[in-house]
Order: C-alpha cells, then structure tokens, then sequence
C-alpha cells in the first residue's frame, strides 16, 4: 500500500489555495485515492422519476457495489435538479423516452406518480432494458394488468416494488410461519402511521395534479392501494392466500385542506376460510409507525420491517435454540428478535449486532433486483404478484371510497 | 403572515422549523419536504446505523474509498478546508477520540488518545466522488457539522419551494434563516451570558448560526490536535452563509478560544467575555 503521509497536507493546502469549491476538489490526494481502491461499475441504471421514492432510490444505489446511475428523467426540473445532486456524473433528461433514445442502459428503475407506471415499464421492456417498477404497479387493474403483459411478453427481468418479499427479516419469519411455528392463524393485523400531509409543493392547476396526484381521487389508489398493499402483499405472500370482500371506512381526521381523498382509513379483509386482517392507516399520528401482525394458535409474529419478533404462547412447544435466543421486552409481553444469520452470529457471540437490519427494506429490494440482473437469482416480487397486491389495494381504496363492501372473484386475481 | 410550525427529531435533538406565510398547505407541505431531507441527512450521516456513508467510510478505513453524492463531497471538502485553515483545530477524522473519550460507541482500539488523534486525513477524490481513510485506526464522526448540513439542505429544499421566510434550528445551537420574519422583522436569536438572564440578541436574515460552548454541548468538543477535551470554557458563536462550515468554524474557534486565523472575513465570530459577548473581526 502507498506510503499515506507523503505530501498529502502539501498537496491539499497549494490545491485549495488556487481554488475552492466542488469541482476541484478532483486535485486533492488523487494518488492515495488510487491506492485505495477504485469502484467499477459492470451495471449501468437509469432513473424515471426523481421524487422522494425516486431519490430514495438513487441515495441506495449509491451503496450498492458495482452500480452507476448513467441517466435519470423527470418532467419536472425542479425534480430533476434535485435528483441530479445526488445522482453524481448522471446525465438529465426531461423525459423517459428521450432518456432510453440516448442512453445505453442496463437496467432502469421507475419511480413515477403510481398511474404513470405503465408507459415508462413498457417502452424499457421494448427497448430490451431490466425494469424495477415502484408499487403499487398502476391505479387501475387495467394497466396493472398492461405492465404484467409486458413483462411477459420480454425477455428482460421484471421486478415489482412489494419490498417484504425481498427482505431478510421477513424471509426469516416466514420459514417460521409456513413451518407451523404459529400453527391455527386466527387473525392479522397491520398499522402504517404517519404524522404528514402527503402533499408536495405545488402550483396550482396541472402542476398541483402532476405532484399532489396522490390528493386526486381519479389519480391515486389512496391509503390503501399506495400504503396498504405493501402489506397486505405480506400476508398472500406468507399465507398463499388474497382476500375475498373487503370493508373499508376513511374519512379526513387532520388535514382538511380542501382534499377529497382520506387522511385516515380502517379495513377489514376477509380471507378465505374464515381469517381475517384488519387494517389502519393515517397522516394524522406517527404512534407505532408501520408493523403487521400474524396471530396463531402457537404464536405472533410481529413485523416491523427493520424488526421482527416471535411471542410465544406459554402451551406452546419450546425449541432448543429458543435457549439461546436474544429477547425483548414489550410491556407484559416478551418477544424473541427474529434475526437474520442467527446462528452463525450467536457462533461468534455477536447474536445482539444482528438485531435490526443494517439497510433499509429498499436497499434488500433494489440488491434482490441487480443479482436478478447480475447473477440470475430468481425475482423476489414477479409482475404477476405485483398486479395481485396491486389489484387488492386498489380494491380496498374502492371500499373505502364507497363505503360499500367490495368482493373479489379469485379470478381478478388470475 | 402567519407561521406554521413542524418539528422532527434527528441527529440526537429536536429540529424545528418556523415558515412564515398565508398559504399553510403549501408551506407544511414544503415544510415536510425539509424535514424528510433532515431525517435523510440523519440516515446518511449516523455513526451508529451500519449502512450509514459515515459507517461505510469508517468500515473500509485503510482499505477502500466510498463513492459519496455531491452534497457529501461538498460537506467533506469543507471539513477538509477548515481542517486546514484552523490548523488542525478542527477534524472530522477525530472519531477514534470521541470513542475513547466516551462519546460514541467503542469499536475497540489499543492506541491512547493522542496516538488516536494522530491518524491519517481524510482522502478524498473529486473526480471518482469518493472518500476514505487511508490509516485503518483512523474513524469519520461528522457529529461538528451534521447539523448545519441537515440545516443546509432543508434551507435549500425551502428555498426550492418557494419559501421567503423560515427560521430553522437543530437543538437551538445551530441555526439557518431564510428572508425576514412574517411581521417583516429579523430573526432573532439570544445568546446567553450568564446565568441571570443576560444575553445579547443577535439578528439573522438569510445566514446561518452556529454556538459551541461546554453549555450547548455538554463539554464534548475535543481538540483533535491533542486528541483531549477541549479546556476552552468560552463559548463561541459563528455566523455565516453556510450552515456546516459555521458549525466547523465554531468549533475550530472555541477549540482556539477564539477566531481561527484562516477563517474567511464573510464569517463573522463572536466569543463570549467575562461580561457578554464580543465580535472577533480578522483584525481583533
């Protein structure tokens, strides 16, 4: 390795007393730089859309090895702007299309309004590139369906934004659920809590409606459909199961601003044999923040994406690894962490360093698609359960809008 | 003009923004804008979350830069300006120390705290956009200018949206504007000289403030040139145009006990006296 005290401070100081600012901080120490290693980049990605879940995106990417973000779009400068700072080197362009015309991509990662999903997914899989879509995947069942049938109909790997699918903590509770540790379910819960408006700023007229389109009844799938069926995708994923009516009530408890579209909304999904989820999503308070819960016969498991626990009921069969468990306390209950590569950590005393995932739920998604890409892994969420998870969300959004209860024939869902 | 008012906690305080202005929708709106990119900077900036860059550039020390975006290779390039100006007084690379002197969490070092605070600089290279630590014992704790970063941007995000007045702190020692108060005034910050009540007030309109003292930080600055807490018991105060480089300012210059020689004039310092407080010109 090069010796490191060489010159360095000499090198910085004649430097920054020319020039100061970004661009030239290339000059400072570039020969220590080499020697400590350069990244490659064998996967060129392009970004559609630059809003929150579009930056979301490119800030992971920036930790993912052996990724360059080559181009990113939006319509909105503003927005592009934003997405060009932290997407370093990336070329900008005001629209997908011109962005796939001129660009050489591996894959491209779609992070547009819900009911823009459609064009972007399909042009990438005609013009032969990867696509990651956001979910949910559209705002009807029509173009839920579209994109699947795209998806199809390419060679290229599809994968769909239901994140749980993806991640470890997830991946381990359910080999505990599909191997009985919870035996008889009885019921299921989930909460998504945020204290937001769910508002961007915005001009009024066409620009409000392009970046407040979640406040638009005609545009958004609501808190059920954009909120919701992320988790719900968690319970068909574990149990196999979609529901078959759903009741839904919403009303605006906080933010009444003028919007149509709840800020607060309670479901019940109906499940086939006799299980049943209940639902809550608000803006209006941030109090547990977003967890589901699976309740059996044996034991809960709770999910709070970063975290999962197992409570054990006092009858039920005690395991031997459960011994050596890490345990936390919730009030009167006591949970055993579910934690990912247990056993090899608890090999090298580090069981406690386990707890909580090290990334976020995007980065598992976005690291699951580029080995899909990469290496050939299978897709954690296909275009076909994507449309399912899409289509109960926009469902339950219908339940909640109508008041009414809303059946679903298994084969929407087909 | 009316003001709405929106909170999060991040970086180990309360951040709070005050916006002025008719439209309330919007500014919450732009409001929560900021706040997500407070609540980002946290993320990116934490030396206790794995993922975080700071955890990343501290786990490759001596063996591989991290890419970083922009807006880091700016903040890292202005840590590395100021290190140099102040003499040192002032350095990122001081992670190691805060550890071994009970601020962070310990990673487990044999060294003392002035061989710890004798590790290598930051390396950092423009053209690729990386940054890392060329000594393996060396360690990044941003915890000197994190929140005049997270400040920084969500002043941008404001400015972005709109927004012609907004006062924004994190844990009331740092500090950035944005235009005037709603009834036209200026922002107004008090700084405290003792205990009864005396204080001088300060005005902002449209720069930043940043206070170190043993007061507002609990006696955790250190003098990375020592590797030891700093002695300093004055505290200092800087205002400028950017909120991270007045945080890195003030700490360089309560470390100094006064204004660091290199500072630039745009950078007003004031030190706290025996009696009040006192502006430190270039020329003082």
């Amino acid at each position: 390795m090069t010796d490191f005290d060489s010159g360095s401070d000499i090198d910085r100081r004649g430097f920054l007393a020319q020039a100061a600012g970004l661009a030239a901080t290339a000059a400072i120490v570039p020969q220590l730089s080499a020697a400590l290693g350069r990244l490659s980049a064998p996967v060129r990605v392009g970004i559609v859309g630059c809003g929150r879940q579009g930056r979301a995106i490119i800030a992971e990417l920036g930790s993912l090895p052996e990724v360059e973000i080559g181009a990113i779009a939006d319509v909105e400068p503003r927005r592009l702007r934003s997405g060009a700072r932290r997407a370093r080197g990336a070329k900008t362009y005001d629209s997908h299309q011109a962005m796939l015309e001129s660009e050489t991509l591996d894959a491209v990662f779609i992070a547009t309004p819900t009911h823009l999903h459609l064009e972007p997914a399909r042009d990438a899989l005609q013009a032969g590139v990867h696509v990651y879509c956001e979910a949910p995947l559209a705002h009807t069942p029509e173009d839920a369906r579209a994109i699947a049938a795209a998806a199809r109909s390419s060679s290229k790997i599809f994968q769909a934004g239901f994140l749980a699918r993806a991640n470890p903590v997830y991946q381990l509770a359910r080999t505990f659920f599909v191997s009985d540790a919870v035996r008889t379910l009885a019921t299921m819960e989930a909460i998504r809590a945020r204290k937001t408006s769910w508002r961007t700023p915005a001009d009024r007229g066409d620009q409000d409606r392009r970046l407040n389109w979640r406040l638009y009844p005609d545009l958004t799938t609501g808190l059920a459909g954009e909120w919701g069926s992320h988790q719900f995708d968690v319970f068909h994923w574990y149990t196999g199961r979609y529901p078959e009516a759903i009741m839904g009530r919403g009303s605006i408890r906080l933010f009444d601003d003028g919007r149509e579209v709840a800020d607060t909304v309670n479901l019940m999904l109906g499940f086939p044999g006799g299980s049943t989820l209940g639902y809550t999503a608000t803006l209006a308070n941030s109090y547990e923040s977003m967890h589901e819960i699976l309740r059996g016969e044996n034991a809960a498991i709770k999910l709070a994406w970063s975290h999962g626990w197992m409570f054990k009921e006092a009858d039920a069969p005690t395991q031997g690894w459960e011994v050596y468990a890490n345990r936390q306390q919730f009030h009167n209950d006591e949970g055993i962490t579910l934690i990912a590569g247990a056993t090899q950590l608890a090999e090298q005393g580090k069981l406690k360093e386990g707890v909580g995932l090290p990334h976020t739920p995007l980065w598992y998604g976005l690291e699951a698609f580029l080995k899909s890409v990469t290496e050939g892994a299978a897709v954690t969420c296909s275009a076909d359960e994507g449309v399912r998870a899409t289509i109960v969300g926009i469902r339950a959004n219908e339940a909640v809008v109508s008041g009414n209860t809303v059946t679903i024939d298994p084969s929407e869902l087909s | 003009m009316r003001t709405t008012r929106l909170a999060t906690h991040a970086m180990g305080c309360r951040f709070e923004l005050l916006l002025g202005g008719d439209d309330a929708p919007s500014l919450r709106a732009a409001g929560e804008e900021a706040i997500e990119e407070i609540e980002a900077a946290h993320r990116r900036l934490t030396a206790f979350e794995s993922d975080s860059v700071v955890s990343r550039i501290n786990a490759g020390a001596g063996v591989s830069a991290q890419r970083v975006d922009d807006e880091l290779l700016e903040l890292f390039c202005t840590c590395e300006q100021v290190r140099i100006a102040s003499d040192g007084a002032f350095d990122v690379t001081v992670g190691r120390v805060m550890e071994m002197h009970g601020y962070k969490r310990s990673s487990g070092t044999d060294s003392t705290p002035s061989e710890a605070a004798r590790t290598g600089p930051l390396v950092i290279d423009g053209s690729s956009g990386t940054v890392g630590l060329s000594d393996p014992n060396s360690s990044v704790d941003l915890g000197g200018v994190g929140k005049g970063f997270a400040l920084d941007i969500a002043a941008q995000t404001l400015r972005e949206s709109a927004v012609g007045s907004a006062f924004v702190h994190a844990g009331t020692s740092s500090v950035t504007s944005i235009g005037r108060r709603p009834d036209g005034a200026l922002w107004r910050v008090s700084l405290p000289h003792d205990r009864e009540g005396g204080a001088v007030s300060i005005e902002l309109g449209g720069v930043s403030l940043s206070v170190s003292g043993t007061e507002e930080q609990g006696g955790h600055v250190v003098d990375p040139r020592e590797g030891v807490p700093s002695e300093n018991r004055r505290a200092v105060a800087v205002i400028g145009p950017s909120a991270a480089a007045c945080d890195a300012w003030s700490t360089a210059c309560f470390v100094l006990g006064g204004r660091a020689p290199g500072m630039p004039d745009e950078y007003l310092c004031w030190v706290q006296t025996e009696e009040s407080w006192a502006v430190r010109s270039p020329s003082t």
